[in-house]
Formats: structure tokens, C-alpha cells, sequence
């Protein structure tokens, strides 16, 4: 009960904060010229969104505890609070395709962009100022997968018929998979997935586009940098901290044939803390990298790519050769539809699903 | 190593890119076998069209002063300390003298244009 309402708190909040977090050139998933990054209006929309998503939020909550209080089972109320969470983000997104819509109205209506001078920057030395993580960091926890897979295909004969392969909330066994020679790597098979996602990941961080403001070029530069670096540190922290996991859950399941080994809440409790914690350090680093625009001299902006963008949200453009591209709303990347790895990257992330649904 | 290219000036977009590079080649910023973005994530990284980077680039292979690579890289040749071949010197002299034609028939002193010369020169190392 306690990992759910936590769930909805930090869902709750993260919503809130997410138009903070962004760039000040990009509001609810629009470009906006950088003499109006101060615009009154979009403070306040900002504001309105914060509060209207706190309400929603703060409504779910309440409906998620009364759900708990209720004589309801325990399999419905789980079924029920995904239920909850969904149309809660639902709603927000909802929220924000409106305040999209509206802020893309009032750059028409003010005619922002008849009134300003676009220009086209970039810094040659940026790529070489990178400190994304190399490859290596990627590399060695496949390495690591493909090694488990070898190793449980060496001790096939001594794995029992039945392994346990699901436990619920109180650490018991409650299901059990049949011996085969695919049954018996899934779970090292969902490991590689996930790390040849992430592999694909930390090369999209490092090619990714460099946007720079026109007035805050220094300021754009260091952010720019900030969100790479610790986007694939924070992508290697979770990388190996759930190889860790992995790796000890099967090796005690499959090889060690223990299933109720004590030490797997408390490593599933390192990995969330891992994932939480290292979120919210992120999050701290880019915000404090953001930039200001304290001083805007010049009606000067720098281009824009709306036009390669729909709703804000999803990106295609067939001339950018990179495959990730920093999300316009919110703080993450997204993909590059025009780019063909990216659908290899969708189908790699789905897989584990697909695996675990039809094995 | 910044550049900015601006669509109002009557200097093609271009032309911009390809004279912004060169200054930092000669201030030394960008050395012989630095490599710059390629064509592709330089026009992304820009926002302007691929075939402008493009255009830009070949100019700069025509020049000299840097070698287009398969696999779209572009790496800078010019920067070294080398021996001019007479041809080029000429070729610099060219293109020099209907500038500072102009600029004297517009009436600048000589001892102005010296000046001026000195001033730039003494921005690159």
C-alpha cells in the first residue's frame, strides 16, 4: 500500500513540476522566441497547469486511500489503482495538450515571430567539451548477460523441471515456469534487451542535436552538457544496479534454487533507490543548469524545429541523422521517428512485455 | 568557437558559415586534423538546410582548408605553417587588391589601411 501511494505522490509531483523543468524556450511544447521568454501569460499558464495537476493529484490520492480503507480484495484494488494512475495521467496529458494549444495561439495572435530576428547558432567545440560515458560503461553489462546465458546453458541438467519465476507482495513464490532451453534464459533475455536499449540510448545522448539559445549561448552550452552527462550517468547507474539484480535473481532461482533468499527485497530496494534518488539528482543538476535570461538585450532568437514536431511531443525529422532528441516538454529524450533505428529501439523496449505476457 | 549566422544579411547564409569556420581557423581555434561536425548534424545543430552545410563545406574542400572524408566527416587541412606555393600567393593578391582598391578609392589613407591590416592581423596567432 505504501509503494502505491508513493507512487502517486511522486507521479503527482513530477507532473507539477514538469513544466519548471524545462528549457525557458519551450513552454507546454512550444518554441518561444527568446525576447518573450518572460511573457506574463505563460508564467501564469505555468502556474495554473502546477495547481490544476496538483488538485487532480492531491483527488486521486484520496480516492486511491479510501480505496485501501474499502472492503474491496486485494487483487481488484491493485487492478483499481493501475486504473487510477493511468487516467490520472490521462488527465494531465489532456491538461497539457490544451495549454499547448493555447500557448501556440498566443504566439500566432501576438505575431511574436513578425516581431523578432531569427538567427542560426552553434558551437564547434561543443562535441569535444562532451563528457557523456563511453561505450565501455554499456558495453560490460552485456557482456555480463551473455556470460549468465552461458553459464545457465552449462548447469541446464541440474535446474529442477519447475523454477519460480514470480513472487508477490510479501516475497512468496506464486509461480512457476516449466523447464526449456528458452524458459530457463527469459529472464537474462529481458536483462539483454533492456541493456541493448540502453547501448542504443547512450550513442542517441551523445549525437544528439545541440540547440543553442542566441542570448544565453554560455548558459545553453552548459545545460546542453549537464543534461548529457548526467542523462548517461544516470542511465549507467540504473544499468548496472539492474544487472545486479538480475543477474543474483536468477543465479539464486535457477542455479542456487533458492527462491525465498532474504537478500532480494533488500537489493530490489537498492535498485528503486537507485532509480528514485538518481532521477531526483538529475533533476537537481539540470534545473540548477538552466537557463535565465536575466538580461535579454536584442530582439534576437535562435530557429526553431516546431515544424519537425507534433503536439509538442513527437519528433520526425528525416534530415536529422541522430536518433534521440531532447524532449520539448519535460525534462528526458525522446526518439527521432525518421530516424529507422528508432522503431529497433521500440521494438527492443517492448520485448521484455511480449516475453513476459507469452512465456 | 561559436557561430552565428544571420538570414537578414545580404551575405549568403552560406558564405557566413564558410567565412565563420575560416576565422576559426586562423585564430587558431580550430587546428589541422580537427574535425568538424558533419554535414548533417551541423545543419540540425544550426536549423538550416542540409545542402546550405553542404555548399559551405565543399567551398572550404575548394579552398584548401579542410578534406571531406567518407563516412561525412570533414577535417580541417589549413591552419599549418607551411610553404606557399607561388600560385596562391597570387591567388591571395587577387583577391586582395579590388578590396583595398575600393577602399582606397573611397578615399582611405594608406596609413589607415596599414593600420587596419595590423588590427586584424593581430587577432589571429
Amino acid at each position: 500500500m505504501l509503494i502505491i501511494v508513493g507512487i502517486f505522490i511522486i507521479v503527482g509531483i513530477m507532473e507539477m513540476m514538469t513544466p519548471h523543468l524545462t528549457r525557458k524556450t519551450l513552454v507546454f511544447g512550444v518554441s518561444i522566441p527568446e525576447p518573450y521568454v518572460k511573457h506574463p501569460q505563460l508564467k501564469l499558464w505555468k502556474k495554473y497547469y502546477s495547481q490544476i495537476i496538483a488538485g487532480i493529484a492531491g483527488l486521486f490520492l484520496v480516492g486511491q486511500i479510501a480505496l485501501f480503507l474499502s472492503p474491496i480484495q486485494e487483487e481488484k484494488v491493485s487492478l483499481i489503482s493501475f486504473i487510477l494512475l493511468y487516467v490520472m495521467l490521462l488527465l494531465s496529458s489532456g491538461l497539457y495538450m490544451s495549454y499547448h494549444a493555447k500557448t501556440k495561439k498566443l504566439k500566432v495572435q501576438e505575431q511574436w515571430e513578425a516581431q523578432i530576428k531569427t538567427v542560426y547558432v552553434t558551437d564547434l567545440s561543443i562535441r569535444q567539451k562532451e563528457e557523456t560515458l563511453s561505450p565501455i560503461f554499456f558495453s560490460v553489462p552485456i557482456i555480463i548477460t551473455l556470460a549468465l546465458i552461458a553459464f545457465t546453458y552449462m548447469n541446464y541438467e541440474s535446474i529442477p523441471e519447475v523454477f519460480a519465476t514470480h513472487w508477490n507482495g510479501a516475497g512468496e513464490v506464486d509461480g512457476w515456469t516449466q523447464k526449456s532451453r528458452l524458459s530457463v534464459i527469459s529472464m537474462p533475455l529481458i536483462l539483454l534487451a533492456i541493456q541493448i536499449s540502453f547501448f542504443m540510448m547512450s550513442q542517441g545522448m551523445k549525437s544528439a542535436k545541440i540547440q543553442l539559445s542566441a542570448q544565453a549561448k554560455e548558459a545553453s552550452i552548459h545545460r546542453e552538457l549537464t543534461q548529457r552527462k548526467y542523462g548517461s550517468w544516470y542511465l549507467a547507474a540504473i544499468n548496472f544496479s539492474m544487472t545486479i539484480l538480475f543477474v543474483v535473481l536468477h543465479y539464486t532461482t535457477v542455479i542456487l534454487q533458492d527462491q525465498t533468499a532474504p537478500y532480494f527485497f533488500p537489493l530490489f530496494l537498492v535498485f528503486n533507490v537507485v532509480t528514485l534518488g538518481g532521477l531526483l539528482v538529475f533533476i537537481w543538476k539540470l534545473s540548477k543548469s538552466n537557463e535565465r535570461f536575466d538580461e535579454v538585450h536584442t530582439n534576437e532568437t535562435a530557429a526553431t524545429d516546431d515544424q519537425y514536431w507534433k503536439w509538442g511531443i513527437f519528433y520526425c525529422n528525416k534530415n536529422d541523422p541522430s536518433l534521440l532528441v531532447p524532449k520539448k516538454f519535460g525534462i528526458g529524450w525522446t526518439v527521432n521517428f525518421a530516424n529507422k533505428w528508432c522503431y529497433i529501439l521500440i521494438a527492443i523496449t517492448l520485448l521484455p512485455i511480449l516475453l513476459v505476457i507469452f512465456i | 568557437m561559436q557561430i552565428q549566422l544571420d538570414p537578414n544579411s545580404e551575405l549568403q547564409l552560406y558564405k557566413q558559415l564558410a567565412n565563420q569556420i575560416i576565422e576559426c581557423i586562423a585564430q587558431g581555434e580550430l587546428k589541422n586534423g580537427d574535425t568538424l561536425p558533419s554535414v548533417r548534424s551541423m545543419a540540425t545543430d544550426l536549423g538550416i538546410n542540409v545542402s546550405t552545410v553542404s555548399k559551405s563545406y565543399h567551398e572550404l574542400e575548394e579552398k584548401g582548408l579542410i578534406e571531406l572524408k567518407p563516412k561525412a566527416k570533414a577535417v580541417i587541412i589549413g591552419g599549418q605553417k607551411r610553404e606557399l606555393e607561388e600560385t596562391e600567393v597570387e591567388k591571395v593578391e587577387n583577391a586582395l587588391k579590388p578590396i583595398m582598391a575600393e577602399a582606397f578609392a573611397r578615399g582611405l589613407e594608406k596609413e589607415q589601411m596599414t593600420s587596419l591590416f595590423q588590427r586584424i592581423l593581430k587577432q589571429w596567432k
